[in-house]
């Protein structure tokens, strides 16, 4: 590294100062009163088809997978591009079964996936687990947002985890107060200055490196096109992982937030815009490939210290003016506040309402509600900063993907959930542990660096992402329970809802 | 489509066109088979197949889903 970017670290700092202002004075907007939960933790149910589009957009394309990603294909090539297909099959799903979500949840003032659960399936302990797995998934997933902050900081030339420390306290602060107002203005912001980066890096790199002739042909050819050993891990991490998708707590509070249904369904077509744009980030790996980034002396202290992550960074560095360069970090840097910010409130929302007010606190008031929810989110917050000051940061990684394997498990009790009964409540908390067990246990035998496990039969190799794996073991076990539980007249609970209430 | 009470707003639903959300299978078939754009060629503006093929996915995607939407309106959302 090149010592402080005097430049870049203005033009970084006023823009955090300016979303630092925007977090606080959202508590002012569509003010109502932010002592009740869904006020405070969805935003009162009013976000329109614009402000959810920068939410969701804000929410799931987050600052880690725009370092991340790229420095996948930046590293493995073709492979980091199977973000393509799992965006492009996400929407069509969500525009399916998400609305029904959100309907019921309107009707009967759900706040989280776990309420839907206790309602339909009348089991608080099922909603546990289900609360659980979200709360387990989403903290490494805030951990890893102060990944790609803690890398643009160290592109800048700051070292030391205090600037972290603060911008998460900052961060912590205004979504005390604002609750997801804050996230949902902040976006607006966020994702204005993420267009413009991408946009300006896909016009200005290849004309530093010559050409985009000039990127394609720097692919090595066994990394630019899948090779055949790949690519049921490639369609099967698309498919795992667009069904997971809004399973996470925070893709569903920003689904919940929305003003109605077709809201939801409209923004299924205006999303995918964002999907081009991590199209086009995903392509940053290979400028930076062409650009040589790795193998500049200026570089080397933040590739040791950073791996593959410094890949964008180190090129933003070389391909953009200085002040440029303060402007896309600190795009990358808020676009891990916005993440993170929802993340929290989602994981709040979810102990709040699946365990203090289930099992600790019956009798709670709104106001009581609120206050812990915000307290929680304060919790959550400080956790994921302390691990990852605390845990070296492999960890946080490793956790994430194993997050991706368990949140994956919710999909029958809220997924199937959403169309039948006939799975019983007993039933989906057996699938569910078995689920657990078998993801947890096939990225153990992967040291827990990979996601993708092979199973054997036939005298064949299946490779697959583990996450679909326990998937397939967690429906089968849920379905032979629920028929011996139904064979056996075990009771299956009241169903708080009616056919008529999911739209 | 589940056990209990069928209202009349359950009715109202079935009444809804259907057929359209099976567009919504295209995304799927055209992305998950991963042989069919497993190559280089035919580049397109110098851009590998594997690539220009899921950037248009991604625009076919949004169309699909946009017509759909449109298909199913519904009254009041």
């Amino acid at each position: 590294m090149r010592g402080t970017h005097g430049v870049a670290l203005a033009v970084f700092a006023a823009l955090f100062a300016l979303v630092t202002a925007v977090g606080f004075v959202a508590a002012r907007w569509r003010r109502a009163d932010l002592d009740r939960l869904d006020e405070w933790g969805l935003g009162g149910r009013r976000f329109g088809t614009l402000i959810t589009w920068f939410l969701l957009g804000g929410d799931l394309y987050t600052a880690y997978t725009f370092v991340a990603v790229p420095a996948l294909v930046f590293g493995a090539g073709a492979l980091g591009f199977f973000a393509m297909p799992y965006t492009v099959i996400t929407y069509p799903f969500v525009f399916v079964v998400m609305p029904r979500l959100w309907s019921v949840s309107h009707k009967h003032g759900y706040i989280t996936g776990a309420d839907f659960v206790r309602g339909r399936f009348d089991s608080g302990v099922l909603a546990l687990a289900i609360a659980a797995t979200g709360i387990l998934a989403t903290m490494p997933y805030i951990a890893l947002q102060l990944v790609g902050m803690q890398v643009v900081l160290g592109a800048m030339g700051i070292e030391g985890d205090l600037p972290l420390v603060i911008a998460f306290l900052v961060l912590a602060a205004y979504t005390y107060q604002s609750g997801l107002r804050a996230p949902a203005l902040i976006a607006v912001v966020k994702d204005l200055i993420i267009y413009v980066t991408v946009l300006a890096a896909v016009v200005v790199v290849p004309m530093k490196v010559g050409g985009y002739g000039k990127i394609w042909s720097a692919v090595p050819p066994e990394k630019l096109i899948l090779p055949p050993s790949q690519w049921s891990a490639y369609s099967t991490l698309a498919l795992g992982s667009a069904l997971a998708l809004f399973l996470y707590p925070h893709s569903m509070t920003g689904v919940l937030s929305a003003s109605g249904r077709g809201v939801i369904r409209r923004n299924t077509a205006m999303l995918p815009a964002y999907s081009f744009l991590l199209g086009l980030i995903a392509l940053l790996g290979y400028m930076a490939l062409a650009a040589g980034v790795d193998r500049s002396p200026a570089h080397a202290a933040g590739f040791a210290r950073y791996g593959t992550n410094f890949a964008v960074p180190a090129l933003f560095l070389d391909a953009f003016p200085s002040w440029f360069a303060g402007f896309s970090f600190a795009a990358i840097a808020i676009g891990a506040l916005v993440p993170a910010a929802i993340m929290s409130i989602a994981a709040a929302n979810l102990f709040t309402r699946n365990v203090y007010r289930e099992f600790l606190r019956p009798s709670c008031s709104a106001k009581e509600e609120s206050t812990v929810a915000r307290i929680a989110s304060l919790v959550v917050k400080l956790g994921a900063l302390a691990f990852i000051v605390l845990v070296p940061q492999k960890y946080a990684i490793q956790l994430q993907l194993l997050g991706g394997v368990w949140i994956l498990q919710t999909f029958p009790a809220i997924v199937v959930g959403l169309y039948t009964r006939w799975l019983h409540r007993s039933g989906l908390l057996a699938g569910w542990a078995a689920g657990m067990a078998v993801g947890t246990w096939m990225a153990s035998t992967l040291g827990f660096k990979g996601s993708v496990y092979a199973v054997h039969a036939f005298g064949r190799a299946f490779p697959a992402y583990a996450a679909l794996w326990a998937l397939w073991v967690n429906l089968a076990v849920a379905a032979a329970a629920s028929l011996v539980l139904r064979a056996l007249g075990v009771p299956a609970g009241r169903d708080a809802t009616e056919a008529g209430d999911y739209g | 489509m589940t056990e209990g009470s069928p209202g009349r707003e359950v009715d109202a639903t079935r009444r809804r066109r259907r057929w359209p959300l099976l567009l919504l299978a295209l995304p799927f078939a055209g992305t998950l088979w991963v042989p069919f754009y497993a190559a280089a060629e035919p580049r397109l503006w110098g851009i590998p197949y594997f690539y220009w093929y899921q950037f248009l996915w991604i625009g076919i995607g949004a169309a699909l889903t946009g017509a759909v939407y449109f298909a199913t309106r519904e009254p009041g959302a």
